[in-house]
């Protein structure tokens, strides 16, 4: 059996990097008691996979792990033992059967909404979104593994909209190319050259390359 | 909307180096309201997040407090320094792991002394918390401060900084003093009152009721109490039933991965060998054990509620648990299908059981790790570690044998009665086991030899039969450091010593007095804080400290002390006699071996304690 589980990571655990929020998911599981399939070799882990790591700091609303099971077990038993098993800051949303040989949730990822809620006034950056919008391109530096590379950030910025002071994006999420929260926050920051407001960043939702949710067909959670 | 301080604190959060270390909401955390009436206890560990998550003293004491319906403890740890000057600059105040409350604002605010070298962080931490750092200055409505632990069996140097300090086992004593404190507080007594009531639970001392004075050599004169019906001798608290002594079900589970993180298991507290230098021997007399069955079913509870995928067994000396085989075989079929490994640390070299090896092997292989301590032996008997070679040849061979590769020794220098001859024996020790190493067949060891001798300095400590003599001082302990670096030049052996100068200061506070305590707060107001992490140590800092307050580190380090001087710790019954510890001493200086106290009683004075060694 395998699934992907919808899980969030709460404010409050936003600063929990990639490889503690898998040992903390791995610990989940072993809690929870639910046939989870372990890897070879002198130090066995729990095999599962998150679908694309959250940058420390930020947020998830709707993340997805993909877990593969020794045994099938009914939807409802496996959310209430992972649920029970989950520390407060992360609440499982549900989760959906997928076939054995269907794509990795890592290799279906293409895309992510993001939300930026700010803590300050952030009137005079988010003056700059029709701007950004408007061009055809925003070269950048950003840092890679050969030293700073220069990458067009525009196209890998699908959309960006704002609602009630809160900005929301659409942004690249795939081999071929991934725009960071923080790169539209200085791309923000330098078309409306205001200071940068304090803020906190939450990943809203994975989107596949039919810009369609992950999570589309899952079993909800209790609450 | 968010409150400011927390804005304030998600801001710094999102500055600072590891941000993992101030979250809190681990699994199994306790996270309680305070009604009225309650007693909120801050229990505070003055070292980074990751070094208190691996103490299992607190995991003990922090259950105990959180499961009694009146009572509530949250944790604090020391902030880095990024954290801590982000917090000052802020005006954040140091707050709870649990719900970011402020140190000034909990009823009690208790340390746990586990190593005089984060005694700054103590002072570090109430001034961060917003608290009042010297005792005498607290006003009545500030919080109480307590400690115990280890080290508090030498309270003075911290005499100034502290309102009660608990003594030895503290399982029953803090429920009793929180319980004390909460009815008195709630009947609105006066903190001077409350002291006092402190003072008359057996195994409290409070220092204000208490006065020393010194003769004109520096050496101390009298020690008494200034007030009637206070104790003369404070004696510590004993758990003589470990079985049934409280023992948490479920610990806070890091998000960040901390020193020791797995779940720890204390099989037994104490130990009987009677090592001459070792405090924690002498402090944890008596000797006490938990049933196998008893620990089948705490490990069961414990990896179910915590999900760690592996468990390590605690106590002074493993190996010395009678039931030791049992025990391990009986984890390791429990969790075999679970895949948790099972550890076994502080081993020593003649109880090393070649089947027990075996087992651990199976699961999970790491490097062997043995104590010879010293290099000769007659500086071995010296030290009464009855360890012989015969026992280290046999273990490390067995241990080739099963597959390690790996073999840690750890050594000290500076031990009493020490000789280059006895020096050069460490590099003796070395090459045995490399020998043994190759006498192993091929076939069978695993390849990629490592010796790793580790050399720290001997600090002597109070409650040992060491706690008359002398440290080396600074140039002699530069000296052999360096002649073991030439010894230890050897194929597959690596050498590492600990910082000289950190060893003395050691010796400095654990053996110091209440005028030490002065230092201690000079040098944190000249900026000495972590001071354990090496790289942050200011040795000029502390030496400046020392010569402010008139004081010279060599009276407290250096010096032979005589017999019959009045030790600053001797009003504190620990259990072991000054008779007792005085007839080893002598003992030690003419080579003469004393048997683990199991082989027949020594008379070391826990005999006197009543229902102990049976």
């Amino acid at each position: 059996m395998r699934l992907f589980v919808m899980y969030r990571l709460m404010p409050a655990l936003r600063h929990v990097g990639h490889l503690d929020l898998m040992r903390a998911m791995q610990r989940a599981l072993r809690r929870s008691g639910l046939p989870v399939k372990f890897s070879q070799g002198f130090n066995p882990h729990i095999i599962l996979s998150l679908a694309a790591p959250l940058s420390v700091g930020m947020a998830g609303d709707m993340e997805v792990m993909d877990l593969p099971l020794a045994q099938p077990v009914l939807m409802a038993e496996f959310l209430s033992a992972f649920g029970r098993a989950l520390p407060p800051g992360i609440r499982l949303v549900g989760a959906k059967e997928v076939d054995e040989d269907a794509d990795s949730a890592m290799g279906q990822v293409y895309a992510c909404t993001v939300r930026f809620d700010f803590l300050e006034d952030a009137d005079a950056l988010l003056a700059a979104v029709p701007q950004f919008l408007a061009l055809q391109t925003y070269p950048m530096m950003r840092r890679s593994k050969k030293g700073m590379k220069s990458f067009d950030l525009r196209p890998l910025v699908y959309n960006l909209s704002v609602r009630e002071g809160k900005l929301f994006a659409v942004l690249a999420l795939s081999p071929e190319g991934t725009a960071k929260a923080e790169q539209v926050l200085e791309a923000l920051m330098q078309l409306s050259g205001a200071a940068r407001p304090a803020l906190i960043l939450t990943r809203t939702g994975l989107l596949n390359a039919r810009f369609v949710p992950l999570e589309q067909g899952y079993v909800a959670a209790a609450d | 909307m968010i409150k400011e301080i927390n804005r304030k604190i998600e801001a710094l959060l999102d500055k600072v180096e590891k941000p993992s270390r101030y979250l809190g909401g681990e699994m199994n955390a306790y996270v309680k309201q305070k009604r009225p009436g309650d007693l909120s206890f801050a229990f505070c560990f003055p070292d980074s997040y990751e070094v208190a998550m691996s103490h299992l003293g607190m995991k003990i004491l922090y259950d105990i407090l959180n499961r009694s319906e009146h009572l509530l403890c949250e944790r604090f740890c020391m902030p880095w320094f990024d954290m801590a000057d982000g917090m000052r600059q802020e005006g954040v105040a140091l707050f709870s792991l649990e719900t970011r409350t402020p140190l000034r604002d909990f009823d009690v605010v208790g340390f746990t002394l586990q190593y005089e070298m984060s005694y700054t962080n103590i002072l570090e931490m109430m001034d961060l918390g917003g608290m009042t750092i010297l005792a005498e200055d607290r006003k009545e409505e500030d919080p109480i401060v307590l400690a115990g632990g280890p080290c508090a069996s030498n309270p003075e140097p911290m005499a100034m900084f502290v309102d009660a300090f608990l003594m030895g086992d503290g399982e029953e004593s803090i429920l009793e003093v929180s319980e004390c404190i909460r009815q008195m507080r709630n009947d609105g007594a006066k903190r001077e009152d409350i002291l006092f009531a402190l003072s008359q639970i057996e195994s409290v001392y409070v220092p204000r009721f208490y006065q020393a004075a010194y003769h004109a050599d520096g050496t101390l004169k009298s020690f008494a109490p200034t007030r009637d019906k206070v104790p003369h001798r404070v004696k510590k608290r004993i758990i003589l039933d470990l079985e049934h002594a409280a023992y948490p079900e479920k610990m806070p589970v890091p998000f960040t991965q901390v020193v020791h993180d797995r779940i720890v298991l204390e099989i037994m507290r104490g130990c009987t060998r009677g090592c001459r230098f070792c405090q924690a021997g002498m402090l944890y007399r008596p000797v006490r054990e938990r049933s196998v069955e008893k620990l089948l079913d705490l490990a069961d509870r414990l990896i179910a509620s915590s999900g760690y995928e592996e468990l390590s067994l605690s106590s002074l000396s493993s190996g010395d648990y009678p039931c030791l085989e049992e025990l391990i075989r009986a984890l390791m079929q429990k969790f075999e299908q679970k895949k948790v490994s099972v550890s076994l640390p502080s081993m020593r070299l003649d109880s090393l059981v070649k089947q027990s090896l075996k087992e651990t092997a199976q699961v999970k292989k790491s490097g062997l790790t043995l104590a010879p301590e010293a290099g000769t032996q007659r500086l071995r008997d010296v030290i009464n570690k009855g360890v012989t070679e015969e026992h280290l040849i046999r273990a490390v061979s067995d241990a080739f044998q099963v597959g390690y590769s790996q073999v840690k020794l750890y050594f000290m220098i500076g031990l009493p009665t020490e000789t280059d001859e006895d020096l050069m024996g460490i590099a003796e020790v070395a090459k045995t086991v490399a020998r043994c190493y190759f006498a192993t067949p091929k076939d069978v060891r695993m390849p990629g030899l490592r010796i790793t001798c580790s050399a720290s300095t001997f600090v002597p400590k109070p409650f040992t039969p060491f706690q008359w003599a002398a440290q080396d001082d600074l140039q002699e302990i530069l000296r052999k450091q360096a002649f073991l670096r030439e010894q230890l030049k050897l194929k597959s052996t690596f050498f590492n010593w600990h910082e000289a100068e950190l060893s003395i200061l050691e010796a400095v506070i654990s053996r110091g007095d209440r005028r030490v305590g002065q230092a201690i707060y000079r040098a944190w107001q000249l900026g000495c804080r972590l001071d354990s992490w090496q790289e942050h140590f200011k040795w000029d800092m502390w030496q400046k400290a020392f010569d402010d307050c008139g004081l010279q580190m060599d009276f407290y380090a250096a010096r032979r002390r005589p017999y019959d001087e009045l030790l600053p710790w001797d009003f504190v019954d620990i259990g072991v006699t000054k008779q007792f510890l005085r007839l080893e001493m002598e003992r030690a200086a003419g080579g003469a071996v004393s048997p683990d106290c199991r082989q027949g009683c020594l008379g070391c004075g826990l005999k006197r304690f009543e229902g102990v060694c049976v």
